[in-house]
């Protein structure tokens, strides 16, 4: 809920882009921009408008990940919440069935042949997204998307999420990216980005947890982002053997958390798997919770602390076929790990050296700290 | 005063009314007698001979006021009127003087307009008609009128040297600004002039009228987009920065020229410490410290530790709210104790210093990072309400902290919020329909201001008119301490505590450890339980009561709270949780249903009370500003709102943390660079001097214009021979609220002669501090300040216990947690004093365990009995009598247990003690009912011990209740009346002697400049 910004609150240049679409709506029309940009929120907004000018119409909203479905859906609310349907584009593509007006998010992952069968079933498409956010290996090139739906671009330039310092961090891990050179508003804290050696991954796990979940507040929760669900695998196992607990149960057939998110409940740590239609964002509004996402699942959303483990040299981001095939897909997922911090950011690292990917990380924006202990002041109160 | 025949009729009129009520009902059958013709001077006396009895309209109004205040003690208590209308009935003699006594220069516009409030608001509290108001309310407004239009009065000043021709601290005569174009930019709008006037149907249609946009008129508040040459040489030399020093969070903000040269104040992102050593750069600086690994961190990282710090000790938080109270020591527990660090943090205003020192640090680097002059100027912005006292401390804190005293003004919030949304609203072009109005008839404007600590109300009465803007504070409300802080309170109370306790069952805390520990450690809790909450509840646009208990089941949880020990008891919170049917009943009291009498917490008392101040009524405000973080609330600006009617507008700010912030940089470009006010603040209630026999006299009347321009001059005088001193009890309000005291010691042993004058002079500088110099037979005293003492009303005896306090504190910190057996004993007997049970008998207990062979525990089982605490009462009454067995012992005992071991503990009693009036009284209405006469002469007996202390003056205030009780009991009312009288005069005692204290100058008292 938090993303959701009320129509008199946008943006100018959010405010243009939806204003021109609606004037022609009848042709299809692509809102591009960089991370933290708001094209998610100008497509709600056009949609909410759509729900009304077109009362008999039917609309659909098709996005990528479950996360977002449920983000979106989120959003929405009243008669407008009871009009639209809310798919991931697997789902779409499966029912076949037509809508008046197509909502499409994240159009860079999907695939030029899937673009052309939307089109097929919808009256009028909108999509949205970012080449530069592209994380799928089959996802449709920028030229791919023009030549499949003809769309007239738009651009939205002002950043309002992403501080200046997470942006030149991000544009430091994907240096070609373009749309950054738009104006910047966001108005979260400039906190100096925070890279962390630990000695070892028990220990770095151990301090990435007691930090998240200490940063964490009910409306405000801790993400922990992973490359692989291997890797999430790993530092959960760390988290419950230092905890005393058994091995948590491993994630199922077809990707299953159900049984994973059970374990953390029925012991009562604020920890969740989310994404695939696993785990609930909306638990995080009243609890002081920890989340921990994949890359992949993570694109859309936005928290105001994230943090990345596991980033030493050596390893996994994609595996080395998907990066044969696409040189730069790891770049572009750490890309989209990175922005989506609101505020605080904390890469670590276990061993001796980073990724390579963090070597040209600015200076000035980052600071490579080594864990301190903080001594807290828990002694007796008696005084007299 | 033209109008003053009228005015005074219309007064004369209503307390004859009034006095004609309720005088026969407290004088009885020869009210007339005693409670009229007694009381008249015999010159009023002589006048009355022939009146009909009972008809008092056949009176003139100075007798009227005569016979008011004679008998006002009693028919105030008999009425429940508040205690201040008393002051109203000595004014309004003093204004009746003033135009029964006027020279021919007549009395200026603004004693006027104060005169005529005061009329008004004594009518308001002896229940006048609406009518006869209403005539005086429009008396009222053709003065305010006048004031505005910059008349001068019926007199002038001229023969005052004030300033220097020239000098740059002059100010204007009135604070008019000229109004300019607004923004030339539309192709559509005339370029021909300036805007005022509405031309034709459409609002955005403005006629204009010519003028020159000049910086020493401010032209660039009201045009930001083509400020002169002379505003921007002054930006190009400095940067005028604007300080919002705010209870929770403070906000810099600098004035700059932005996209070719449009002025605009934009806040400044300081940067912060992060915990683990980087940085955080923000515009929004939390006002906390904390102490971490031997750094001191401010703002942002210091408030996000304050959950797991110890407040007090390593995060100090909300030291705003401390300045100008002298307890002392502030934090005895600190963990930065004076030379044990680079840092020592003690009391509140060693936190600020430390505070402002990080922050003028962070507004260096800021200013150096945006490429602004390194040269400075600042305004701090405080509450408008904000005292002498708390208001110099602020400064010196500055001061100490390295920021240039000279280069430092202050402005009250609400003025400063002003400021902001006029400048806003000039450059966004919005609110027009409010602008209009500003420039038509005018507007009164309140200003609410809810932050963390503070609700401060201020009634701003604005107008634009072809010559300028003109702009006046109507009424301040009074500082309540209500603020964002006491909802977390109210949930950490009611929500989490419980649970706490639930921990450690058995466990019965002392208040202390409750209000000082217990609370404060839940706090941080609270606040974020109630952050989330609003944030869930504001997604669903639910913004009343009833809404939240619609979703009452929807629970929020947070981090359990580590566990930890007082008192040797382990207490935890491993989960704690809100419902919003929790979080429903702890919002109640502040925005639920309103009752003035009742509910002087809820958010709208604060409104009731600056209107009451200003004379309006609730359809002539225009509109609500709304600023302060809690503003943010929506179901705090509908409970607000809701009181209200519809047709008045609120406005809320984009950033309402900022918004104060914004106004202090325009305040500080005007004020610095050109040397101009753009609004006058007025001083918000008078300041008094008290004089023997509990009369107060006028040093400062409220509303005053500040700085005062020329000292105003009170005259006393001296009416006992020899007397060796003469002392000033100076007082803000009400008698209760004691700013400090001046004393003057007489130069020899003979002490002062009859009649010597004592002259008072006092003034209120630009910053609102108060400066007070008396004199007396030659020997001159002066003070900048009075020893400050507290921010609220408090009693003489409230006012001994903080004394003890600070004793108490002093002591803590030098013996490093072990205060000495002395500071605690008093601390005890003052709380005891001052009606403070509980926290009396936890410190009775602590001196036992300093020094088990003290011996306290009557005292102790006393202060439990009155605190309501039975059992513990009872255990320390048997303690007692176990110790030694004397009269007192034996009769608390006997309170707490039953039939024949009662009868026989008090037999024992009486036995002990034959005079022990409780102990006879306790024991004759126990036998009562086996033995009527014997139990009644037991009753009688207890009342004429009773008595005859009541007669010598030795009876304390609970056996003068028990009398009361007592005498009712055997049907001697009159003794009973007796006795509710002494009760009455004992509710103080004061700390001032009451033998050196002046007396006024009888048939000259002045009021007014010299």
């Amino acid at each position: 809920m938090g993303w959701y910004v009320p129509f008199d609150k946008l943006g100018q240049k959010q405010l243009e882009v939806l204003n021109g679409i609606t004037g022609q709506l009848d042709r299809p029309h692509w809102v591009q921009g960089f991370a933290g940009t708001g094209k998610t929120l100008v497509v709600t907004h056009l949609m909410e408008r759509v729900a009304k000018l077109k009362p008999n119409s039917s609309i659909c909203f098709v996005t990528f990940t479950h996360a977002l479905k449920d983000l979106v859906s989120g959003g929405l609310q009243g008669a407008v919440a009871r009009r639209v349907e809310i798919k991931t584009h697997t789902q779409y593509l499966g029912e076949r069935q037509t809508y008046d007006y197509v909502f499409l998010d994240e159009v860079q992952d999907i695939s030029p042949s899937d673009l052309v069968k939307i089109k097929g079933l919808a009256g009028n498409l909108y999509v949205a997204g970012d080449g530069d956010q592209r994380i799928y290996d089959k996802g449709a090139s920028e030229q791919e998307i023009t030549a499949a739906i003809s769309p007239r671009t738009w651009k939205l330039l002002e950043i309002f999420r992403l501080t200046k310092l997470l942006q030149q961090v991000a544009q430091a891990i994907l240096p070609r990216t373009k749309l950054i050179e738009g104006l910047h508003s966001s108005k979260d804290a400039e906190v100096t980005i925070r890279l962390m050696q630990h000695a070892d991954s028990s220990s770095e796990a151990q301090w990435v947890w007691k930090e998240a979940k200490r940063r964490a507040r009910p409306a405000d929760p801790s993400v922990i982002l992973f490359p692989t669900h291997k890797s999430i695998a790993a530092f959960a196992g760390e988290i419950a053997e230092s905890l005393g607990l058994d091995k948590p149960p491993a994630r199922g057939a077809k990707g299953d958390y159900g049984p994973f998110n059970e374990f953390w409940e029925e012991e009562g740590v604020s920890l969740m798997y989310f994404g695939n239609s696993h785990g609930e964002l909306s638990k995080g509004e009243t609890e002081p919770m920890v989340y921990l996402m994949t890359f992949h699942s993570s694109k859309g959303l936005d928290f105001r602390n994230v943090f990345i483990p596991g980033m030493q040299d050596g390893a996994t981001i994609v595996n080395q076929m998907a990066l044969e095939d696409d040189p730069e897909l790891d770049r572009r997922l750490l890309f989209v790990a990175v922005t989506r911090s609101r505020e605080n950011l904390f890469i670590s690292y276990s061993g001796r050296k980073a990724h390579p990917l963090l070597k040209g990380l600015p200076s000035s924006v980052v600071a490579n700290l080594a864990p301190v202990k903080a001594k807290r002041d828990d002694d007796e109160e008696e005084f007299f | 005063m033209k109008d003053w025949p009228t005015l005074q009729h219309l007064l004369a009129e209503s307390l004859a009314d009034f006095l004609g009520k309720s005088l026969p009902s407290v004088g009885g059958s020869d009210w007339w007698a005693r409670y009229v013709l007694d009381c008249l001077t015999p010159a009023q006396a002589r006048s009355a001979q022939g009146v009909a009895e009972g008809d008092l309209q056949a009176f003139d109004l100075a007798a009227l006021l005569r016979i008011a205040d004679r008998n006002w003690a009693e028919v105030a208590l008999k009425l429940k009127l508040r205690r201040e209308t008393r002051n109203l009935v000595f004014e309004m003699k003093d204004v009746r003087n003033r135009y029964a006594h006027a020279s021919l220069r007549g009395v200026d516009l603004e004693d006027q307009l104060r005169d005529v409030d005061t009329a008004m608001r004594l009518m308001q509290s002896v229940g006048a008609s609406s009518e006869s108001i209403g005539q005086v309310k429009a008396i009222h407004r053709r003065l305010l009128l006048e004031v505005a239009s910059g008349a001068d009065g019926d007199t002038g000043e001229s023969d005052v040297d004030t300033s220097t021709p020239g000098s740059s601290k002059q100010t204007g005569p009135s604070d008019v600004i000229d109004v300019e174009d607004p923004p030339k930019k539309p192709a559509e709008t005339s370029t021909s002039g300036s805007a005022t006037k509405k031309r034709g149907d459409s609002p955005d249609e403005v006629e204009v009228v010519h003028g020159e946009p000049t910086a020493r008129t401010g032209g660039w508040m009201v045009n930001p987009s083509s400020p002169g040459r002379d505003v921007q040489e002054a930006l190009g030399a400095r940067t005028y920065v604007g300080i919002d020093f705010g209870t929770s969070t403070t906000v810099v903000s600098v004035v700059r020229l932005e996209d070719r040269d449009r002025l605009v104040s934009r806040t400044l992102p300081i940067r912060q410490p992060e915990e683990l050593g980087g940085s955080i750069v923000h515009h929004l600086v939390n006002t906390v410290l904390a102490w971490q690994d031997d750094k001191l961190l401010f703002g942002r990282d210091a408030y996000r530790m304050r959950q797991e710090l110890f407040e007090g000790r390593t995060v100090f938080s909300s030291f705003k709210m401390r300045l100008g109270v002298d307890v002392g020591p502030t934090y005895p527990e600190t963990a930065l104790p004076k030379g044990a660090h680079s840092v020592s943090i003690e009391d509140a205003n060693d936190a600020a210093r430390e505070f402002f020192k990080v922050l003028h640090a962070g507004i260096k680097d800021a200013v150096t990072r945006e490429g602004l002059p390194a040269d400075f100027r600042f305004a701090v912005s405080v509450p408008a309400s904000f005292e002498a006292n708390q208001r110099r401390d602020l400064l010196r804190n500055m001061k100490d902290a390295g920021l240039p005293a000279d280069e430092i003004c202050l402005i009250d919030e609400p003025n400063a919020a002003f400021l902001s949304f006029l400048h806003e609203s000039a450059r966004e072009h919005a609110s027009q329909d409010l602008l209009l109005q500003l420039r038509g008839a005018g507007a009164n404007i309140l200003v609410y201001d809810f932050g963390a600590g503070t609700c401060d109300v201020s009634i701003l009465d604005v107008k634009i008119t072809e010559r300028g803007i003109s702009s006046r504070n109507r009424s301040i409300s009074r500082f309540t301490a209500l603020g964002g802080d006491d909802l977390d309170r109210a949930i950490a109370k009611h929500a989490l505590l419980p649970v706490l306790l639930g921990s450690a069952p058995g466990f019965d805390p002392e208040q202390r450890d409750v209000e000082e520990r217990l609370i404060p450690r839940l706090q941080p809790t609270a606040e974020r339980l109630k952050l989330a909450a609003m944030e869930w509840l504001t997604d669903r646009g639910v913004n009343d009561l009833s809404g939240i208990r619609q979703h009452g089941t929807e629970t929020f949880h947070d981090h359990g709270i580590p566990g930890f020990k007082i008192r040797g008891q382990s207490l935890s919170l491993p989960r704690p949780a809100l419902s919003l049917a929790q979080l429903a009943d702890a919002l109640e009291p502040f925005v639920g249903r309103f009752d003035p009498d009742q509910n002087g917490l809820h958010v709208f008392a604060p409104v009731v009370n600056a209107m009451d101040k200003s004379g309006l009524t609730s359809d002539e405000l225009e509109a609500v500003l709304f600023i302060g973080g809690s503003a943010a609330s929506p179901i705090v600006r509908s409970a607000v709102m809701r009181h209200l009617p519809d047709e008045v507008q609120a406005i809320v700010p984009t950033d309402l943390r900022s918004h104060v912030s914004l106004g202090a940089a325009l305040h500080c470009l005007g004020f610095h660079a050109f040397r101009m006010d753009l609004i006058r603040p007025i001083t918000s209630e008078a300041i008094h001097v008290m004089t023997r026999g509990g009369h107060l006299e006028t040093v400062i009347p409220a509303a005053a214009e500040v700085p005062t321009t020329k000292p105003f001059t009170t005259r006393l005088r001296i009416d006992r021979a020899g007397q060796s001193a003469v002392e000033l009890p100076i007082c803000v309000g009400t008698e209760s609220k004691l700013l400090g005291l001046l004393r003057i010691q007489a130069p020899n042993a003979r002490g002062f002669s009859v009649d010597e004058e004592v002259k008072i002079e006092a003034t209120i500088n630009h910053d609102k501090l108060l400066e007070i110099k008396a004199s007396v037979a030659g020997t001159v005293v002066r003070t900048g300040l009075m020893n400050p003492l507290a921010n609220r009303e408090l009693t003489p005896s409230e006012t001994r216990m903080l004394e003890a306090k600070q004793k108490f504190n002093e002591s803590l910190l030098t013996s490093r947690g072990k205060p000495s057996k002395d500071a605690v004993l008093t601390y005890a007997r003052a709380a005891l004093e001052a009606e403070a049970f509980d926290l009396a008998a936890e410190m009775f207990m602590a001196t036992e365990r300093i020094d088990p062979s003290e011996n306290h525990a009557t005292n102790i089982c006393f202060c439990f009995s009155k605190s309501g605490r039975a059992e513990r009462s009872t255990d320390w009454a048997r303690k007692a009598y176990e110790r030694k067995p004397d009269a007192v012992a034996a009769y608390n005992l006997s309170c707490s247990v039953k039939g024949s071991e009662r009868e026989a503990l008090l037999r024992d009693a009486v036995r002990l003690r034959p005079d022990f009036a409780y102990a006879l009284l306790a024991l004759g209405r126990m036998i009562l009912d086996q033995d009527a006469a014997q139990g009644r002469k037991l009753v009688e007996k207890a009342v004429r011990f009773l008595e005859k202390d009541l007669r010598a003056h030795r009876i304390d205030r609970d056996h003068c209740r028990t009398l009361i009780d007592a005498a009712k009991e055997i049907d001697d009312e009159d003794l009973a009346g007796i006795a509710q009288a002494r009760l009455d005069s004992m509710l103080d005692s004061s700390i001032y002697d009451e033998d050196n204290l002046a007396v006024p100058l009888v048939g000259q008292r002045q009021l007014g400049r010299s």
